[in-house]
């Protein structure tokens, strides 16, 4: 039963008093709260990039096939990102995720063009993969008790390797028109990995915020041992968050393939920088201090948006790392800013 | 609390082995809010003495060490002389602090770091030219080591040398840092609590040692044992004021006990559970010769509706019982069962569904999730309730934080508030909530109101009451001694892994725990970590 212990008389009529300005103080949410700069900096920085770019380059920023093109791009980092948020949330890195992309992006194109498998195959084989390497990486975080930045590290470099000595360096130019169809096909002028991507995200803000699972998964990145105390299966749900990360990478793999029409090798690394960036650069949006779904989404939206303007005003192609570089210092140090200022114990002692 | 004896004793000498004074405080005072910890303290110690400071846990003993160190400044109108010369207390970085070093209980060594590296750490390496001379170092570390007796290579690692050789080490650390004639004041601040007794002595002649070199030596301990075999003189403290100094030879065991704990009869609260035959309940819990590395076999029977404490001195094994029983720490032998049924001990899985629920010492990270809110700490343990077809409802889970939030007086009364932003009792009313909101047949308790205000203490024992009127059987450990005396209906007390004494009814008083949780005579302690 639910029902707390009830006190006396002298508690029934704090209550009484109390709760007028309890619902008073819960009625003064606003909607123009939604809009706070503290809440959603993002798409004001978003906002204010697109407002420059457009003033410096009217022709070229303001074309639609601009917009629809980085929204495909940004497709891909989006479901990476999201393979980078579900660990963190429960406190854990997972580095390998964008290699598990480029691994598997390079075995499908190998199954496709050497071996003629069917497309649908070649997918669950990448997915198996996926499942295969987040199992590894589970079992090496929590039962070799390696911390999760180190084993993925090594785990995502020897991934990268077995990429290379797979594909030599070279890519497999695919025929299958209707494994491309999935890559380039679209709905409404947009194609369909960003449709992908964005319910992907719509399934991994649903698990993490409503249901109990994710509110478990955020305990633990919150507190372990709070977590593990009240029950929560700590190991089991850390392996779980790998496996996932290591399924969207697969995803993410399937889905690169299928909009290059090929295997690309050497370009996992730059997918890593940038979905990092956008978790915790989301960490600050909506849910001031939590790494969340929709903060990851509008980090990556706006971050896009200022690496694409730089790309046409023309400066050269480093500006891109060296832009996600800035935004995931600054990012983290805003996290850890923000945190600061809230979560120094007051009268704890 | 008269402090008459003081100025008497003061002149006499007693056994002290040097006569030439290292320090002397007067006037010492020091006020938290709410709260005096220290009163007009004044002490004296030599060269060569060995100086025990005793009293119970809160009598200001770790004030007067944070004051002497430098953590807390005194409140205005103290006075020091270090050596003979006038010295300001007020200053952290005082020079004459260099000359005054504190051994904690966990030595304060790095285990990574070689024995020589631990040691020039403090003082700086011998060099030549810019360039460690390793030769010359590991001579003169090598020599200061033999002198008291410990004969390590000082190239090893710390982590690798024994416990003894360790606290060694963090001995000859701290005398190598003083000056070259040794003069100085050493701090042991209880030394001896995690060590087995044999090397209790070794340690003890190591100290012996470092006063017969010159420095002054001030010697925190709750093992009675401890202060009269090896200590010159004793100060005691009680709730902040010296109410004795003499020298230790011819004192007896009762007499430092009687100075300790005091005439607390007209002070000690009256016990305020009901005295009721508890035995009349069902059998909740049992424990049948659980064991720990720290604890000898215990046996305990705790009914429906009953309070039992478990007192003792840190290190006596006290929060093993529950540490154990919420599955953390897994025994070495025994049985335990709820409410007739087997537990498979050493799994929290299994604790929590027999219905063991556990309030830990630790408010941050164990009992709450810092980065969580009330609502979402609150429930954590047991979600079903709050989940509607699958999804978590928002409005279910706040107003069952609400109903939560009003009944125990949580402020501010808000569901969203993030946890640590609460004070110290209303972060433990959530904890205490967050477990009563899954009825567990069986609360454990560690410190249940350790930082936690006046009002907040009342309201979680009305809780604890509260959950005995439904049946039941709450565990409390507890070092603070009055409080186990006036809410349990009995009390074990440990001392050494060893249950004293079983005192409930008249018999459970602050001072029959008190003098109970001292132990029995020297060198019982057993040897139990080798």
């Amino acid at each position: 039963m639910s029902s707390p212990l009830t006190d006396n008389t002298e508690t029934v009529k704090r209550d009484s008093v109390d709760s007028a300005s309890k619902s008073g103080k819960k009625d003064k949410f606003q909607w123009w709260q939604v809009l706070s700069v503290k809440r959603i900096s993002a798409v004001y920085l978003a906002i204010l990039l697109f407002a420059y770019f457009t003033y410096r380059l009217p022709d070229l920023f303001l074309r639609y096939d601009t917009w629809t093109t980085m929204l495909g791009q940004q497709s891909i980092t989006i479901i990476v990102a999201l393979g980078v948020l579900i660990p963190v949330t429960a406190g854990v890195f997972d580095m390998s995720v964008a290699y598990t992309m480029g691994l598997t992006s390079t075995v499908m194109a190998i199954l496709m063009v050497q071996h003629d498998m069917s497309w649908i195959v070649a997918a669950l084989v990448a997915i198996l993969i996926g499942v295969v390497i987040g199992i590894l990486n589970g079992l090496i975080i929590t039962y070799f008790k390696v911390s999760s930045l180190i084993a993925t590290l090594g785990t995502g470099t020897v991934i990268g390797s077995i990429d290379f000595a797979l594909s030599g360096g070279s890519s497999f130019p695919i025929r299958d028109t209707s494994f491309l169809g999935i890559g380039i096909g679209s709905l409404f002028g947009i194609a369909w990995p960003v449709y992908i991507a964005l319910a992907l995200a719509i399934v991994a803000w649903f698990f993490l915020e409503h249901t109990a699972v994710g509110r478990r998964t955020y305990a633990i990145g919150g507190g372990i041992q709070a977590a593990r105390l009240a029950g929560v299966p700590v190991r089991k749900y850390i392996m779980t968050t790998l496996v996932l990360s290591g399924v969207l990478g697969a995803i993410a793999g399937i889905l690169l393939t299928a909009r290059v029409g090929a295997n690309s090798p050497g370009v996992s690394a730059s997918f890593l920088l940038p979905g990092f960036a956008a978790v915790f650069l989301g960490a600050t949006q909506l849910k001031e201090g939590r790494v969340n779904a929709w903060g990851t989404v509008i980090a990556i939206i706006a971050l896009a948006i200022g690496a694409k303007g730089f790309d046409l005003i023309g400066v050269r192609l480093w500006i891109h790392d060296f832009f996600y570089g800035i935004a995931l210092i600054g990012a983290m140090a805003m996290s850890v800013w923000s945190k600061r200022s809230t979560l120094e114990p007051n009268g704890a002692p | 609390m008269s402090s008459t004896d003081v100025g008497v004793e003061l002149s006499e000498k007693g056994a002290a082995r040097g006569s030439d004074s290292v320090l002397s405080v007067r006037d010492l005072s020091k006020t938290f809010p709410g709260q005096q910890a220290l009163a007009n303290f004044s002490m004296e110690i030599h060269a060569g003495e060995i100086h025990a400071l005793v009293g119970h846990n809160g009598c200001g003993k770790s004030t007067l060490i944070k004051l002497i160190t430098g953590f807390h400044t005194p409140d205005p109108g103290a006075t020091a002389e270090f050596l003979g010369e006038s010295v300001d207390l007020y200053g952290s970085s005082a020079h004459w602090r260099e000359h005054v070093h504190a051994i904690h209980q966990d030595l304060g060594l790095i285990p990574s770091m070689s024995v020589i590296d631990n040691i020039a750490l403090e003082h700086g390496y011998l060099s030549r030219a810019g360039k460690i001379s390793w030769k010359a170092e590991r001579k003169r570390v090598e020599k200061l080591l033999r002198e008291f007796d410990s004969y390590v290579d000082p190239r090893e690692l710390v982590d690798d040398l024994s416990r003894r050789d360790q606290a060694i080490v963090a001995i000859v650390r701290a005398v190598s840092g003083m000056s070259d004639d040794s003069s100085g004041l050493l701090i042991l601040d209880e030394p001896t609590a995690t060590l087995p007794e044999r090397e209790v002595q070794v340690l003890f002649d190591a100290v012996r040692t470092a006063a017969r070199r010159g420095c002054a030596v001030l010697f925190v301990s709750h093992r009675l044992a401890d202060v009269l075999t090896i200590c010159d003189r004793v100060t005691v403290l009680r709730d902040g004021n010296k109410v004795a100094e003499r020298s230790v030879s011819g004192l007896t065991r009762d007499q430092l006990t009687e100075l300790i704990v005091g005439d607390r009869s007209a002070t000690t609260p009256s016990h305020s559970r009901p005295a009721v035959d508890r035995s009349q309940g069902d059998p909740v819990l049992e424990l049948k010769d659980i064991a720990t590395e720290q604890l000898s076999p215990i046996s305990l029977t705790v009914y429906a509706g009953e309070i039992v404490g478990i007192a003792g001195l840190d290190g006596s094994g006290r929060e093993d019982v529950t540490r154990v029983l919420s599955g953390i720490t897994q025994p070495a032998g025994g049985a335990v069962s709820v409410g007739g049924e087997a537990l498979r001990v050493g799994s929290i899985k299994h604790s929590l569904d027999a219905g063991i629920a556990m309030v830990p010492r630790e408010r941050f990270p164990e009992g709450l999730v810092s980065s969580m809110t009330i609502s979402e700490n609150l429930t954590l343990p047991s979600m079903g309730s709050v989940v509607k077809g699958g999804r978590l409802s928002r409005r279910l889970e706040v107003d069952e934080a609400e109903r939560w939030i009003e009944s125990m007086d949580i402020r501010p009364r808000l569901p969203d508030k993030d946890v640590v932003e609460l004070s110290g009792g209303n972060a433990q009313k959530v904890v205490m909530a967050k477990w009563m909101r899954t009825r567990p047949r069986v609360v454990l308790l560690e410190e249940p109101t350790a930082g936690v205000d006046v009002g907040a203490k009342r309201s979680i024992w009305e809780m604890l009451d509260g959950s005995t009127r439904d049946g039941a059987a709450v565990v409390a450990t507890s070092s603070d001694w009055e409080e186990l005396a006036a809410h349990c209906d009995r009390v074990f007390v440990l001392a050494d892994g060893v249950v004293q004494a079983v005192l409930h009814g008249q018999e459970l008083t602050t001072d029959s725990i008190a003098r109970n949780s001292m132990g029995q005579s020297l060198g019982k302690k057993e040897d139990s970590n080798e």
